[in-house]
């Protein structure tokens, strides 16, 4: 296992180049990787060279880069050849949510890569056991869970699977570190890990909500926007309850807890919004309406907000900042 | 119309704690005069002044001081139009605060309460007047939040409830919604949360810790710019979360109790910052720290919501 030390120097490759891809790609360049990407679609390239141009631009916006754009892009190269893995110290797939398409491409990685190599999969669904079994050194394969979009966020699961080693969990933790995150890891594997976890139980009681007619979607965003979002930045949700008190939680979650919607199934709703959409590429599959011209402010919007929040959280780092602040 | 001349007239507002003195700030910076009714008069008035400092810090217009005062109880007849109770979740207390307040208000003053899990109609039980009973919840700090939550039922004079509504979005700083069916919407969303965060603790997946920072690197980067469908959209839409579910939600939470390992802080009498003790460890000292901390981010994570309204034009919801 590499050493601690020169992180900058390893080279990364990334496999699958979709929206998250990208986005992982950004992250690796600005904290000084060279970054070896795989599409088999050639077609692809351009596309992703201006994505990934313009999520640097937004990295120099949020202070994130030291040097000038040119210098990160000379660090990436993106091919159809799975042997430019070949020197690689950690590689990541980043493929679409679908197991034997992630099978048949972790097995075309191995074959490329070193017998050293740290191989990753990016999955939010799939456990990493399951995936683990096709590895042939499943020692060193992990799961590391990034948020989108993955350069101007902190968050970072990283998640072992039954066969996963200590030292290869240690040193992509410390790798993260490197990376500016601030790295969960996760010893038991468990499908959808934590936070997919818990905003899909989230989901899932809004969606039983509006389907029953006792608010709308507006709504359900209102209440989570103005309640969680006034101070989730700061305080995870067990922080927020000792800061209010814990007296009234059991009364309310015992109450709550039994009348809280359990479906196994997709709810009807979002179901309709995928069934119905089929196809129709302008209002694909979203909650709201939108003209291109609100798509666009919308998008502008988030990604000048993700700059805001990204600075603004940096002022406020940790769960032990009483201690820091003390 | 009849509720037009509340506006500025004096509030009652009865409670205890946090949540009770924000409200009451929130009043205050929007010019009404208030009576707060809260069993630790010191405390009450040493938070409350705290609060007009920082608003005289936050905001670009001095504010003035509305009259303000505190009391421990309440006598005689009450005259207040608009009556808000925030006190904690026990429905014989709050019951009998109500019998208690129907006594003293004239039958035309609305009496809005905060629940979590009481059914609004548990809480008209036996009134004389249940349609002037309506829930209305906030959100720690009340003065700085836009959350409203205005719950009625079959019972509620309408009227009423659509004046509270419009009062809170013109004068009181708010952008509410109102449920009509008797029983709020944000306290499940965050029970369904909470359910899940306590399960994956229990088996041992992660700590709360570990689900702490996740909350505040995740969703704590999107969550003050949209709500969770919002930010489904902004995400590429369904399609991609309806798969997750469809494999993702038959291994979710369906617990219907509170786990041990949390009733036994409770039980321990570790309730709260406040005394030192809690889910997390703290020393003398710290619940100041973290009400400092939090005072100053309430107001700088409002001027970042405020950049980015709840909708560009009119949108129209697709269902």
């Amino acid at each position: 296992m590499k050493g601690n030390t020169g992180f900058k120097d390893i080279q990364v490759g990334i496999v699958g180049l979709g929206l998250m891809g990208s986005s992982i790609i950004t992250s690796l360049l600005a904290a000084g990787h060279t970054v070896k990407a795989i599409t088999p679609l050639p077609d692809e390239k351009k596309i992703v060279l201006a994505r990934i141009a313009g999520q640097l631009i937004q990295s120099e916006k949020c202070g994130l880069l030291v040097k000038p754009i040119e210098h990160y892009l000379s660090l990436l190269t993106i091919s159809d050849d799975y042997r430019e893995l070949n020197h690689c110290s950690l590689v990541v797939e980043c493929v679409i949510e679908d197991i034997e398409i992630k099978e048949t491409v972790l097995q075309k990685i191995v074959t490329s890569i070193g017998s050293d190599t740290v191989l990753a999969s990016n999955t939010s669904a799939i456990p990493i056991s399951v995936l683990q079994k096709v590895i042939a050194y499943p020692e060193r394969f992990i799961g590391i869970h990034w948020a989108e979009p993955a350069f101007a966020t902190r968050f970072l699961e990283i998640i072992c699977g039954e066969q996963t080693s200590a030292q290869t969990a240690d040193w992509v933790f410390e790798i993260a570190r490197h990376w500016g995150k601030e790295p969960t890891l996760l010893r038991r594997d468990i499908r959808g890990f934590i936070t997919n976890r818990l905003m899909y139980s989230v989901y899932r009681e809004a969606l039983s909500l509006v389907g029953s007619g006792q608010t709308s979607i507006e709504d359900a965003d209102k209440a989570f926007r103005y309640d969680a979002g006034s101070w989730i930045t700061l305080m995870g949700i067990f922080r927020r309850m000792d800061f209010m008190g814990l007296k009234d939680y059991p009364v309310i979650f015992n109450s709550l807890f039994p009348i809280l919607n359990n479906t196994d199934e997709v709810p009807a709703i979002m179901q309709n919004l995928v069934d119905r959409s089929a196809g129709d590429a302008r209002n694909h599959k979203r909650f709201y309406g939108y003209t291109a011209e609100e798509t666009k402010n919308w998008d502008e919007a988030f990604a000048s907000f993700n700059q805001d929040i990204y600075q603004f959280a940096a002022k406020y780092p940790s769960e032990s900042m009483v201690k820091e602040l003390g | 119309m009849e509720w037009e001349g509340i506006k500025k007239e004096p509030l009652l507002i009865i409670g205890e704690g946090k949540l009770a003195y924000s409200v009451s700030v929130c009043f205050l910076q929007s010019g009404y005069p208030v009576t707060l009714c809260s069993e630790n008069k010191d405390d009450a008035v040493e938070n409350i002044n705290i609060h007009f400092a920082d608003l005289n810090e936050n905001s670009f217009r001095r504010a003035d001081w509305p009259v303000l005062e505190v009391t421990d109880t309440l006598d005689g007849k009450l005259h207040n139009k608009l009556v808000f109770v925030v006190t904690e979740e026990d429905v014989i207390k709050k019951r009998s605060l109500i019998r208690q307040l129907e006594k003293k208000l004239p039958l035309s003053s609305v009496i809005a309460i905060n629940s979590e899990s009481i059914p609004l109609s548990v809480l008209q039980e036996g009134c004389k007047c249940p349609d002037r009973v309506i829930g209305v919840n906030w959100t720690e700090p009340a003065h700085t939040t836009y959350f409203l939550e205005i719950i009625s039922n079959s019972k509620s004079n309408t009227t009423l409830v659509d004046y509270i509504f419009r009062q809170a979005k013109m004068y009181w700083n708010k952008d509410p919604y109102i449920i009509s069916h008797d029983l709020g919407i944000r306290a499940k969303m965050m029970a369904a949360m909470t359910r899940e965060a306590f399960y994956l603790v229990e088996n041992g997946f992660a700590s709360m810790e570990d689900i702490d920072r996740a909350c505040r690197n995740d969703p704590g980067y999107y969550l003050p710019f949209a709500g969770n469908f919002r930010y489904i959209d902004l995400m590429g839409g369904a399609l991609g979360f309806s798969q997750v579910m469809k494999v993702l939600n038959p291994e979710l939470s369906k617990s219907r109790k509170v786990p041990e390992f949390f009733t036994d802080f409770i039980q321990k009498g570790e309730q709260s910052m406040d005394n030192n003790k809690g889910i997390y460890e703290y020393n003398p000292g710290d619940m100041e720290k973290w009400k400092e901390t939090f005072r100053k981010y309430s107001y700088q994570i409002q001027a970042i919501m405020d950049k980015y309204p709840f909708k560009y034009r009119e949108t129209h919801s697709s269902e």
